[in-house]
């Protein structure tokens, strides 16, 4: 009865939002955003990264559309106000599904800003034909009417076998890959990484190599205000196992990098106003010969912003290869887009 | 560097020489027990100008041994088990950063998760008898222990530096004191190009503390 009950409300849900799509990229379906293809999800995903806080907000508005990121933002605003032991609690009882408490500081289960403008509360979006949960570092896909599959589904443990049910797609997109083969092929997000591990002999010479790319902002400010640059690093580094034990640690060691290049949202500023700007940028290679424990690129990406808030983008495309001395000559790569 | 190292090898003579005029030296060839605690500041020592020195608050305890050499110098030793507290980050993720390239990996380290260590100083000491005040110098070496699910640029590794420090031996069993540490190991150390620039970064570590401890026989 309760399941018949469900799939009365539900089916109907599903048949309205799918009618709303026909001329729009996106569409708002009991708080739900939808899109039509992967080519719009691409599309707002570009129109998202170069919005302000306030710009995001408007936009929420005209959709009546509630994002993670608006709640997030809520309990942010709530954290602050908070002085006992017990609203402390009935605050955490009241966030459990959206954050969680560290040291002391708030983070967000979902923490990639362009995601957490998508989805709604629950974590979910939706693309033509199926509904996807973000769980952890994992997006999780079921066809329309199967929303029963993922409505309780909390976490996923990466170090047990991940859940195989019929119908269900798990795909992983953030975190760190150790996938021996070093190729990571994800999503892109502010912080992109790949390893490749050298196994010599499972203990003392095994070697890894890292390679990563992250956005960030840089903030200063002067006599003018507050100024805020968006940025890209781009690392090699590697790491060695040593000791009775086998334990891994940092090491000096020669690293290069090559192929690099990558897209993302930045600001140009002309005539004194901030525009979102595509840069696309290539790096020279960098084989340097000496030793040390990180070899870097960091530059700074489009304009300085003044007085304006703005959060680090996702790459739209990412490419580099890093190694090291140790590896035998193999390459970690990066690729997402 | 140079002018340290000549520092050293002059006060290490110096001390040899005295212990060996000793009269002494063989009937006051005793061994002390101590116990000891510390509380410190450590810094991260960078070749480029930083805008943070990242300070965080360490502890220590342990057990020491002191080998009278003569009536003035002592050769002293200890095992210390510490901790490199975590600081609260400049950088906060999903905020703007404060700290620039390239000393993020140094604000990230110092306040990602806290470092133990063992560590084992071997100083001689040279014991003035009015006021009573001791002043040592000597070789540190520490260890940073292996965190597998967290690996930068301080675990696992070995430090070794220079110790130097002050005692006061006023209060019967119990001495406190003052140290100074400056890490002739180079932790850290990147490079690369910063918008179109190279660099170049070295790091150490140095700490500052302050030392209690307690001998486990009394002094004669």
């Amino acid at each position: 009865m309760k399941k018949f009950i469900f799939l009365i409300i539900i089916i109907p849900l599903f048949i309205s939002c799918d009618e709303q799509l026909a001329n729009q990229e996106a569409s708002f379906c009991q708080n739900t955003m939808t899109f039509k293809s992967i080519n719009h999800l691409n599309s707002i995903a570009d129109k998202i990264s170069g919005m302000s806080d306030f710009e995001l907000d408007n936009w929420e508005k005209e959709n009546s559309f509630v994002s993670y990121r608006s709640v997030l933002r809520e309990a942010e605003k709530e954290w602050i106000t908070i002085t006992t032991q017990k609203e402390r609690s009935d605050f955490l009882k009241k966030y459990e599904d959206i954050l969680t408490l560290t040291d002391s500081t708030l983070k967000p289960l979902i923490d990639i800003g362009l995601y957490q403008s998508i989805v709604n509360r629950e974590g979910i979006y939706q693309t033509n034909g199926s509904l996807n949960k973000l769980i952890g570092d994992f997006i999780v896909s079921v066809k329309n009417d199967e929303y029963k599959k993922i409505e309780n589904l909390k976490s996923i443990d990466i170090n047990e076998q991940l859940p195989k049910t019929a119908g269900v797609k798990i795909i992983k997109y953030t975190g760190d890959d150790f996938n021996i083969n070093s190729r990571t092929k994800s999503a892109c997000s502010t912080f992109v990484q790949a390893s490749y591990f050298d196994n010599h002999s499972q203990c003392k010479d095994d070697r890894r190599v890292y390679v990563l790319g992250k956005s960030y902002i840089l903030f200063s400010t002067n006599f003018e205000g507050d100024w805020r640059q968006p940025r890209v690093d781009i690392e090699v580094y590697g790491t060695k196992r040593s000791g009775v034990f086998c334990n891994w640690s940092g090491y000096w060691t020669v690293l290069q990098y090559r192929n690099v290049s990558y897209s993302i949202m930045a600001w140009s500023v002309q005539n004194g106003i901030a525009t979102p700007t595509l840069i696309s940028k290539s790096i020279p290679d960098n084989f340097n010969e000496n030793e040390y424990t990180v070899l870097k690129n960091d530059i700074a990406v489009g304009s300085s912003v003044l007085n304006q808030s703005i959060s680090a983008s996702a790459f739209i495309t990412l490419h580099a290869e890093g190694t090291s001395r140790g590896v035998s000559g193999n390459w970690a790569v990066v690729d997402c887009r | 560097m140079k002018h340290l190292t000549i520092l050293v090898a002059f006060l290490l003579s110096t001390l040899i020489v005295l212990g060996q005029s000793e009269k002494g030296y063989l009937s006051n060839n005793k061994i002390i027990y101590t116990g000891f605690f510390s509380v410190g500041r450590s810094t991260f020592k960078s070749s480029l100008s930083a805008p943070s020195a990242f300070p965080t608050l360490e502890l220590r305890m342990g057990a020491g041994i002191s080998k009278s050499l003569g009536e003035i110098i002592e050769l002293r030793s200890r095992l210390a088990f510490g901790v490199k507290f975590k600081r609260e980050a400049y950088n906060k993720p999903g905020q703007s950063y404060v700290i620039g390239p390239p000393f993020m990996e140094l604000d990230e380290v110092s306040s990602s998760r806290n470092h133990y260590f063992l560590e084992i100083p071997l100083v001689i000491q040279f014991n003035l008898p009015h006021p009573k005040l001791g002043f040592n110098i000597g070789a540190n070496y520490r260890f940073f222990l292996p965190n597998n699910s967290d690996v930068d640029f301080l675990t696992n590794r070995s430090d070794l530096g220079i110790i130097t420090g002050l005692t006061y031996r006023g209060f019967g069993r119990l001495e406190i004191g003052m140290d100074y540490y400056f890490g002739i190991t180079k932790l850290y150390s990147s490079a690369g190009t910063i918008d179109t620039t190279e660099f170049e970064l070295n790091t150490r570590n140095q700490f500052a503390q302050i030392r209690i401890e307690y001998a486990l026989r009394k002094k004669k």
